[in-house]
């Protein structure tokens, strides 16, 4: 039996447009998932790096984590282009959920060329945002 | 051109029915496991602020993340699918609905800003899967009683 008359007939037009579109997002970025562009570690890294905490005041011991919290540092990247009922909303949500006062978000930004042994030094600690059940409020 | 015919002849070279069937038990109980270990419905309620689907990514046709109650059903459903296609039973139809659905779970994931790779390369091997057609009736046949001798791309063509 030929191989090739086996072969379904539109076989070969998937293969080529599947490895076509596995290259493409490979060496192209896109991230058309799950044609990935396998961007896991490749990414440019300077030595300025920044991070982000939550902190909620009164919180009961028990409270769940909530589900807002996921990905603080990516919600928090552009937290502050979205628009003011945006931003109390999650705010309101992550304190109602938390069951706390307010949930203070701490912005931590640190330089990796600057060295305290074999370590960084370590990261300047500045409040950004103080989240209430009645909103957002950004750090003066 | 010879280079082309060896690609050719190396994408669709014959194969083993019995290795083909192990393929695709072992990739639809992996999904499965993926599936049932996974927690969507944690995101799956987030409010409308926080979905954030990647630029490309086909969750930018809803507005929103899905009820809890949604992903529940979806990854249920999933699930059981999925195990469906891997005993070979009704392969086609399961193994799309596995896959559709494992799409849509794998987008709730990737809406909350940042895209995870996690289940792509299983899903881009269950989408070859799915386009070889080696679920059919048949290659369940095959795995039970294996046909003789070796075909190209399942035992739905075998004699």
């Amino acid at each position: 039996m030929s191989t090739h008359a086996a072969a379904p007939r539109y076989a070969r037009p998937f293969a080529a447009a599947f490895l076509g579109a596995v290259a493409v997002c490979g060496f192209g970025s896109f991230n058309a998932w799950p044609f990935s562009n396998w961007e896991l570690f490749s990414r440019l890294r300077t030595d300025a790096q920044t991070s982000w905490q939550a902190a909620a005041v009164g919180a009961r011991p028990d409270a769940p984590v909530p589900h807002g919290y996921r990905e603080l540092t990516s919600v928090m990247r552009g937290f502050a282009k979205l628009t003011p009922a945006e931003q109390n909303a999650i705010c309101v949500r992550w304190t109602r959920e938390a069951g706390a006062r307010a949930v203070l978000v701490y912005r931590f930004d640190w330089l990796l060329s600057v060295r305290q042994g074999q370590r960084a030094a370590p990261p300047h600690r500045s409040l950004a945002w103080t989240c209430t059940a009645k909103g957002a409020h950004a750090a003066p | 051109m010879r280079l082309l015919e060896r690609v050719d002849a190396w994408l669709f070279a014959a194969e083993d029915a019995r290795r083909l069937a192990a393929m695709r038990i072992g990739l639809c109980l992996l999904l499965a496991l993926r599936l049932a270990t996974t927690d969507y419905a944690h995101v799956a309620q987030q409010q409308a602020s926080l979905f954030r689907p990647a630029p490309l990514s086909y969750m930018r046709l809803f507005t929103h993340m899905p009820s809890h109650e949604v992903a529940i059903a979806l990854q249920a459903v999933a699930i059981v699918a999925t195990l469906l296609a891997a005993a070979g039973l009704v392969f086609r139809l399961a193994l799309s609905l596995a896959i559709a659905c494992s799409l849509l779970l794998n987008g709730i994931l990737d809406s909350t800003g940042r895209v995870i790779v996690g289940d792509a390369l299983l899903t881009l091997c269950l989408l070859v899967l799915l386009a070889s057609g080696t679920g059919f009736a048949p290659t369940t046949n095959c795995w039970v009683t294996p046909c003789a001798g070796t075909v190209c791309v399942g035992c739905a063509s075998a004699p």
